[in-house]
């Protein structure tokens, strides 16, 4: 990285953090501090909700699916949008006015303690250890893409947020994550405009597109039934409609955004900003992924885009093995590259047909190079994707324009942290200390131990990622813990704001059921997206039948 | 066991009556951009 673009980053850690400082208003009570005062417009919450959702490895793992699977992730959002309309007649309207501070509060009004307390606990172990997760997986690949000290990268991107998010609250969190979501576009259209413009000439943004399609890269929609297919129509419109209405309506990180906003009103319009933005923004980040694919074909793209493990693969004997297949790699990327010149010159069947085979020689050595890699590591999940965009941006982007990514990397990070460690604050405090532990103090007291939850929160993620980026498969035992609480919490408040029979008993036995069943579902193979209709409807279901037998049980005593 | 809050009828900020309009204008935005994916991909896709 150049001296340019050093400064720029640097530049941008400083300023976020002043600025973050300096747009504080009104911290010196909780309300304001937890809650901005309820005082927040709708578009600066909006934001803020899409900033939050959208972290760095949405940035570099989404573009990475794109690179290697096409368009098809994009319908992982197809259910949003109808999900967005549901909560804005529904929970929206009932914890605003119920004027709580957590989501988890309100089933304590609604049921009992003990559900308040199950839910919170698990959205606090939930998102304690995603929120390093979105620390780590971000540090892991810029320390190897950058040359980067791993524990270093993950200070620079967690003290920053800790910092600005401890001092100013939420009112930090949303104005920072206004600004970093500008970053955060630019960054990307910058991308989309580089790789564009350095197409080869001749070889236009059509014929690019149709490079990509015939090898499946446009294909976005897939309309068949298939519980096992994790990206299909049909999951992304109801699994995803069930992940939407549960991430949006149980999840505190979420929920937090819109108790800021300033009327009900207001708090609706913020959730149909991503109901409109949502897909058009990932179909774009998807764009391009397929558009440096593309790039690639063109381009000299190396063997394996992280080569941090070729060492292991020398060091297991395989290095001649592994020195072959850079040869043969060479090989088969000067074929496919002349082929998809001749498709991109006549496009008829005989030319996309040398191509497609072309394409097929060149993922035969990588995943023969793969396999090497995972015998060497004993690591069966290893992957290059999500070092494609870094990548590109190191290597391949103007001077200025690798600063100003990498600072929209940092942004997405910062913003979906700084959310989390916000909503983790607030429901230790609100939930857990305030409730269980010294139920009367001032209101100083409780914004002081607020504000050290937030650091010690964030000293936990920080401490935790450097740990996690040691051991990949911890990130994915996070994510799958995560698939398996989200419907089942999502059952629990459509007991809560949909059955008026419902009570504690079946609240509390309707979400251990669920998740149990979630976790039986999930080891048959069956897609993640399809746990959250499981563990939602086993939830309602269990639910429902627990609270109407105990409440027989109740009048016949 | 208690009901849960009902909402406010009264509430001057909350103003439903542009809702419906609202609600359908998101799904037509939604179906354009399905019939745009679709398209996309029929388009530049595999002959």
């Amino acid at each position: 990285m150049s001296v340019v673009d050093w400064l720029i980053v640097a530049a941008y850690l400083v300023w976020v953090v002043w600025d973050g400082i300096r747009l504080s208003r009104n911290t010196h009570e909780v309300e304001g501090y937890l809650l901005a005062g309820r005082s927040l417009p709708w578009w600066a919450v909006g934001l803020s909700v899409m900033a939050t959702q959208l972290s760095a490895i949405t940035m570099t793992s989404t573009t990475g699916q794109g690179y290697a699977d096409g368009m098809r992730f994009v319908q992982f959002y197809l259910g949003l949008p109808i999900a967005m309309i549901i909560l804005s007649v529904t929970v929206v309207p009932f914890f605003w006015r119920a004027k709580v501070y957590t989501a988890y509060e309100y089933l304590e009004r609604r049921f009992d303690l003990k559900t308040r307390t199950l839910t919170a606990v698990l959205f606090l172990i939930s998102r304690g250890l995603s929120c390093s997760v979105i620390v780590a997986a971000p540090a892991v690949i810029l320390s190897i893409v950058l040359g980067w000290n791993l524990t270093l990268t993950v200070l620079a991107i967690g003290a920053p947020t800790v910092i600005y998010t401890m001092i100013g609250g939420v009112q930090a969190v949303t104005w920072t994550d206004v600004k970093q979501m500008a970053v955060i576009v630019s960054g990307i259209v910058a991308a989309v405009i580089v790789l564009v413009a350095r197409l080869p000439d001749g070889i236009g943004l059509g014929s690019a597109l149709h490079v990509a399609g015939a090898v499946g890269r446009t294909q976005a929609l897939d309309f068949t039934f298939d519980i096992h297919e994790t990206y299909t129509f049909w999951s992304g419109l109801i699994g995803g409609l069930f992940l939407s209405l549960s991430y949006f309506g149980c999840d505190q990180s979420q929920v937090q955004r819109y108790l800021t906003a300033k009327s009900v009103n207001e708090g609706r319009h913020s959730l149909y900003m991503s109901a409109f933005v949502k897909i058009p923004l990932q179909a774009l980040i998807l764009l391009t992924g397929v558009l440096m694919f593309v790039y690639f074909v063109f381009h000299p793209s190396p063997l394996l885009f992280n080569d941090a493990p070729v060492a292991r693969i020398e060091a297991a004997g395989h290095g001649a093995e592994y020195s072959a297949l850079q040869a043969e790699y060479v090989h088969a990327y000067q074929q496919r590259r002349e082929a998809a010149a001749a498709m991109a010159a006549a496009d008829d069947m005989s030319s996309r047909q040398a191509f497609v085979a072309a394409d097929a020689a060149v993922n035969d050595v990588r995943t023969r190079a793969v396999t090497l890699v995972k015998d060497a590591t004993g690591d069966a999940s290893w992957t290059d994707v999500n070092y494609v965009f870094p990548t590109f941006v190191v290597r391949h982007m103007p001077i200025g324009l690798v600063g100003l990514i990498i600072a929209a990397i940092f942004a997405a990070a910062m913003s979906s942290i700084a959310a989390e460690l916000n909503a983790l604050a607030t429901a230790t405090v609100i939930d857990v200390y305030k409730r269980l532990l010294r139920p009367v103090a001032t209101d100083a007291h409780y914004l002081f131990i607020s504000k050290w939850a937030t650091a010690a929160w964030g000293a936990f993620a920080c401490a935790m990622a450097v740990f996690a980026a040691r051991l990949g498969s911890l990130i994915e035992v996070v994510n799958r813990y995560g698939s398996y609480f989200y419907g089942s919490l999502l059952g629990v408040f459509i007991l809560a704001l949909g059955v008026r029979r419902a009570n504690g008993h079946g609240a509390f036995v309707g979400l251990v059921a669920g998740m149990a069943a979630v976790a039986y579902v999930a080891s048959r193979s069956v897609a993640y997206l399809w746990l959250n209709v499981v563990g939602a409807v086993v939830v309602t279901v269990v639910g429902t039948l627990v609270s109407l037998f105990t409440t027989r049980v109740k009048r016949s005593t | 066991m208690s009901a849960p809050v009902s909402p406010d009828a009264h509430d001057r900020s909350d103003d439903t009556s542009r809702l419906p309009r609202l609600f359908v204008l998101i799904v037509l935005v939604e179906a354009i951009t399905i019939a745009a994916l679709y398209w996309f991909g029929r388009h530049f896709g595999p002959a």
